[in-house]
């Protein structure tokens, strides 16, 4: 039996791939040959008609066939629950007179396989519930699989009626989202979705509170289940995110019973995923904020606050409608997004600073880099180019069209085109960006020792950067002694800012095939990657090791000074792509010093933080984790966007984390 | 190549060497003609890094053409003023321009930058010129037109 | 008039009520065999190594620009504390800045030994509401030789400060060889017993600070550890006199 990092690894490799399509070419012939011709339609009849249905004997049914393996598709967003849950499937056809294009043709057949699926689904929970050789056993799942049976009898043409059938309702679509050869699916707003039919079900006296925690734990197991496969570039990097709290109209505080019960649930599971992206505002009551450091302080790294008076405002001028940037939810990580409405995938491509910092000192003639404000504008040239190669990418990426995404994405039906040609209301397109901390750091170190100061020029820079520090072996205590980036006394914000507007000036004409704007944030899932391919930088950082992850800085002795950086950076424009706040805090700590804690993450959020995680865990622990990973199976970390178990983590990661926490107790201490 | 002869693999390994090579040279000069029919040229790429005065890493047919070209617009007001390469062993002087040894190259007059154009050992002369005159930037003739294709790119997208 | 400063801490979760940002100002009017903070005993600036300097001397109006930058992490329970040294010693100095912190709405405190004339007390008195009190030596002649302090001043102004009904708390370094001697624990005991509307903390003493009575050329005196029991105990018998206990680590 393999462990989940196994399967991990095995997936990726390509005789498995290999595999996988001889096991699929065994049950459904056509599949392959329509893969190649990139048919989704009939990928997905062969798949409806041949895929295997596993019924486990939990009270949720969520199945994967491994072995269809669709084209790549258009990924890292969520669908719309809603349309799912508030009516049944035959309510989505086209009428035969609105039928007036090769996409409704196309979307009535993906409807039809749909249903022929809940077909099959039914048949076999009915063949279970009769062939169940243990009677106890049979006693047991009997009374689920009738229940089940009704579910997939009704997705055809009723609402969901109770709140167990909504869970299993965003199961079923979820399920088949990540099928169809989607990935990093995300849950939407499960709050404020599945509200009514929780109060339906309380008002009815169906079931009580405490029931419905019980439903939602085992919910968010199911969830977490074939996380090896769902888990993209890491393993635990699933983009299963949930988004909770929020902000009305009127710009009260949105939340409800249910808010509390998932992160109390959440808090209790202690799974990697799902996680929690918790929206703030100014009037968020602080027993909210309480359950969220609960959650916070089990160390799972969740939830991952997300400041709506920040985040609103800016959908908003970006030319998002009110009312959708209030229903705003995220991408995989933290990127705002407008959840079932939006196709934006947003994280496309990733924009190294760092590279054009390198770029300049090996193709720049020393005598253009004389003065500070001349290696800026050098700088930014070179910035521009790094900007223009992902642009391009943007521009030039294809995606196998996705009848079924398109089904359940706001604007498709309407607009009757698939959402990978603009159908849904917003696509928009987003890139991450890494590094900006260490150029940030690299040019004040500049300005510092070369201009100011004159103790090395602009040859020792180059050397240093692209000798990786040989014959300066001083340098590297000295220009890492500064670490300006999360400093509040100016420099460093406003260097940021101004780095930033030149990205924004390059890039708000920017328009994608489809007519989507481009947005960015600070915030970067490849600060290790990236940084493991890029030479020394002029900040003590040698070459191939980390850049700055996010917003954070472990030689800062207090938080109050990050959260005041994060709030001078200006996020304007189309820079609200994520940009996270992210601190190490030991356990004891955070134990301490609950209440002042809380107080400390409400005022820094109010006082202008856009967003922010933390990761929870002491030093000492990860060492010994490190040593005996098999007594720390379930020790959870935060890794960019996402928790992860730590002893699955490949080591650079885990030497990163344990180098950052050792860091900031010392600071602490 | 027989496979009967002792160091056949080695063999092989070269022939893959050199049509990878040609490969890239090929392209290369495919994206440089691209430039060309867009209109425009290398041009705004020393300007851009206010390059007077270039020496050119490979004094073959792509070291030629870019000598002809950069001498061909006056206006550019760039001045190749020397060759690096193996052949300046026996050949000391090619189209009008002086050829050196690359190990020649600390002793040299200044220039503003290096092109190569042995765009398939572009990293192994970069660090090498890197070592001997580090002031001295050296950038491939490749990075030169991948970098003008996108700028034209950015200006009609 | 400049302040001299040893250090500004931010973020201050153990200093007071609420989030607060510490100073910590150099120069005191006794030396504790067991300070933790050495460098702040003499008001002279003291150069470690190169680049290392114990004391930096602000303006009020430098110093006030960098308190402000923490002004929204303070809130209504939260504010500045003054600490050292012997904070009140500068309090002359610090006038400026306790007015404006004061007349801008900041809670301020203060952690001293109260082993400082009474006119430096009174001084504080319209701006400081929180007071953190160490509660040393109160045997005279113990605490002269020991600390170089003067008991009855000590006393006289901690009387002070309960006549004007400031909020107090009370704060034991537990030394066993001098605080917890026999002799001057029933002085303690009688003393906190008068003064039991304050909530008392004890905590044990550590050597983390070694490496700067190092770098001072000083020597760390070596002191035996308080052990549990020890606090436990006399946790104990300040209960049975009607105190607020708690024992802390800082």
């Amino acid at each position: 039996m393999k462990s989940d990092k196994e399967l991990f690894l095995w997936k990726k490799e390509a005789e498995t791939k290999e595999e996988w399509d001889r096991k699929c070419t065994e049950k459904a012939p056509r599949f392959l040959e329509a893969r190649n011709r990139e048919d989704f339609e009939t990928c997905f009849h062969e798949l409806c008609e041949h895929m295997d249905i596993t019924v486990g004997t939990g009270r949720f049914v969520y199945f994967f066939d491994v072995y269809f393996r669709f084209g790549t598709s258009i990924a890292n967003m969520a669908p719309d629950y809603e349309a799912i849950l508030c009516q049944g499937l035959q309510a989505l056809y086209y009428k035969k007179e609105d039928c007036t294009n090769t996409f409704c043709e196309r979307y009535n057949a993906v409807l039809a396989d749909l249903e022929l699926l809940t077909d099959r689904i039914t048949d076999c929970l009915t063949a279970c519930g009769q062939t169940s050789a243990d009677a106890a056993d049979r006693d047991v799942n009997s009374a689920y699989t009738e229940r089940q049976i009704q579910w997939f009898r009704r997705i055809k043409n009723e609402r969901a009626q109770t709140f167990e059938e909504a869970l299993q309702r965003i199961l079923f679509l979820n399920q088949m989202i990540w099928q169809t050869g989607s990935w990093l699916v995300g849950l939407g707003r499960l709050d404020m979705l599945l509200y009514p039919y929780y109060q339906e079900d309380l008002a009815r006296g169906r079931i009580d509170r405490e029931q419905a925690g019980c439903l939602i734990r085992e919910f968010l197991h199911t969830l977490h289940g074939y996380y090896w496969y769902k888990s993209n570039q890491l393993l635990g990097d699933t983009g299963q995110v949930m988004i909770l709290g929020g902000t009305d109209l009127q710009g009260n505080y949105l939340y409800n019973d249910l808010t509390v019960l998932f992160l109390q649930c959440v808090k209790d599971c202690r799974l990697s995923d799902p996680k929690i992206v918790l929206r703030t505002n100014r009037k968020m009551p602080r027993e909210l904020m309480e359950e969220a450091v609960r959650g916070m302080a089990t160390g799972t790294g969740s939830p991952l606050l997300s400041n709506d008076d920040l985040i609103i405002p800016r959908l908003i001028e970006f030319g998002i409608k009110k009312e959708d940037a209030c229903a705003y939810s995220t991408s995989a990580c933290w990127e705002p997004l407008i959840g079932g409405k939006s196709s934006s995938m947003n994280n496309q491509s990733s924009l190294v600073y760092t590279r054009a910092l390198q770029t300049m000192l090996q193709e720049e003639p020393l005598g253009n880099l004389s003065s500070f404000e001349a290696v800026k504008e050098q700088f930014l040239l070179c910035l521009r180019r790094e900007i223009i190669k992902c642009e391009k990418k943007l521009y030039t990426q294809k995606h196998w069209r996705n009848t079924l995404y398109s089904i359940f994405m706001g604007g498709c039906r309407e607009s009757k085109k698939d959402i990978t040609e603009g159908g849904a209301r917003y696509h928009h397109v987003g890139i991450t960006t890494v590094g900006l901390g260490n150029v940030v750091n690299s040019l004040l170190n500049i300005q510092k020792y070369v201009f100011e100061e004159q103790r090395y020029s602009m040859m020792d820079v180059k050397k240093i950067c692209i000798g990786n520090y040989a014959g300066y072996p001083e340098a590297v205590q000295l220009l890492s002694s500064h670490n300006w980036y999360g400093q509040d006394d100016g420099s460093a914000a406003a260097l940021a800012n101004e780095l930033q507007a030149y990205v924004t000036k390059t890039t708000e004409d920017f328009r994608t095939p489809i007519g989507g704007k481009l947005k960015f944030g600070i915030s970067g899932p490849d600060y290790l990657l990236a940084g493991n391919e890029e030479n020394a930088s002029f900040d003590g950082r040698k070459k191939g090791e980390p850049f700055i992850v996010h917003i954070s800085n472990e030689d800062l002795s207090s938080y109050t000074e990050l959260m005041n950086f994060a709030a001078a950076l200006d996020y304007g424009d189309n820079r609200f792509n994520g940009n996270v706040v992210d601190f190490m805090v030991s356990p004891s700590f955070m134990e301490k010093h609950f209440d002042k804690f809380v107080t400390l993450l409400t005022r820094g959020m109010e006082g202008g933080c856009f967003q922010l995680q933390t990761n929870v865990l002491g030093s000492e622990t990860l060492l010994e984790a490190k040593q005996s990973p098999e007594q720390f199976p379930h020790l959870i970390v935060r890794v960019w966007g996402f928790s992860a178990y730590y002893v699955e983590l490949p080591e650079s990661y885990q030497n990163l984390l344990l180098e950052r926490a050792m860091k900031s107790e010392r600071k602490r201490a | 190549m027989n496979k009967a002869t002792p160091n056949w693999e080695e063999e092989r390994e070269t022939l893959i060497f050199q049509r990878e090579r040609n490969r890239e040279q090929f392209h290369c000069v495919l994206q440089w003609l691209d430039l060309l029919e867009e209109g425009t040229n290398l041009a705004p790429y020393l300007k851009d890094h206010r390059c007077r005065r270039v020496a050119i890493y490979g004094a073959a047919r792509i070291g030629e053409m870019l000598l002809k070209e950069i001498r061909q617009y006056e206006q550019w007001e760039v001045e190749p003023v020397y060759f690096l390469d193996q052949s300046g062993k026996w050949l000391r002087e090619k189209w009008g321009i002086p050829v050196y040894l690359p190990e020649e190259f600390p002793d040299l007059p200044e220039v503003d930058m290096v092109i190569v154009t042995a765009i398939s050992y572009f990293a192994s002369v970069r660090d090498q010129l890197f070592l001997l005159r580090p002031e001295i930037p050296v950038v491939s003739l490749n990075t030169m037109i991948e970098v003008r294709k996108d700028e034209v790119w950015y200006e009609k997208r | 008039m400049s302040i001299r400063v040893t250090n500004i801490q931010r973020m201050c979760f153990d200093d007071g009520p609420g989030i607060r940002s510490t100073v910590f100002l150099k120069g005191c009017s006794i030396h504790c065999p067991w300070c933790s903070n050495p460098e702040t005993i003499s008001f002279e600036k003291q150069k470690i190594s190169e680049g290392v300097e114990y004391g930096r001397d602000y303006e009020p109006g430098e110093l006030t620009d960098i308190l402000e930058k923490d002004r929204k992490f303070w809130g209504r329970d939260g504010g500045v504390t003054f600490s050292g040294g012997e904070a009140l010693m500068q309090g002359r100095q610090l006038l400026e800045v306790w007015k404006y912190l004061k007349e801008t709405g900041v809670g301020l405190a203060v952690e001293t030994a109260l082993f400082v004339p009474e006119e430096l007390l009174e001084n504080a008195l319209p701006y400081i509401d929180f007071y953190y009190v160490d509660v040393k030596l109160l045997d005279q002649a113990l605490c002269a030789s020991v600390l170089g302090g003067d008991v009855d001043r000590y006393l006289k102004n901690v009387q002070r400060l309960a006549a004007e009904g400031k909020d107090v708390h009370f704060r034991v370094p537990c030394s066993v060889e001098y605080v917890l001697q026999d002799q001057n624990r029933k002085l303690l005991l009688d003393f906190f017993k008068a003064y039991r509307q304050y909530p008392i903390e004890l905590f044990p003493l550590h050597d983390l600070a070694r490496s700067k009575y190092q770098g001072l050329g000083l020597e760390m005196p070596d002191f035996e550890q308080a052990g549990e029991p020890y606090l436990a105990h006399f946790r104990e018998e300040l209960l049975i006199r009607g105190c607020q206990v708690e024992i802390i680590s800082i």
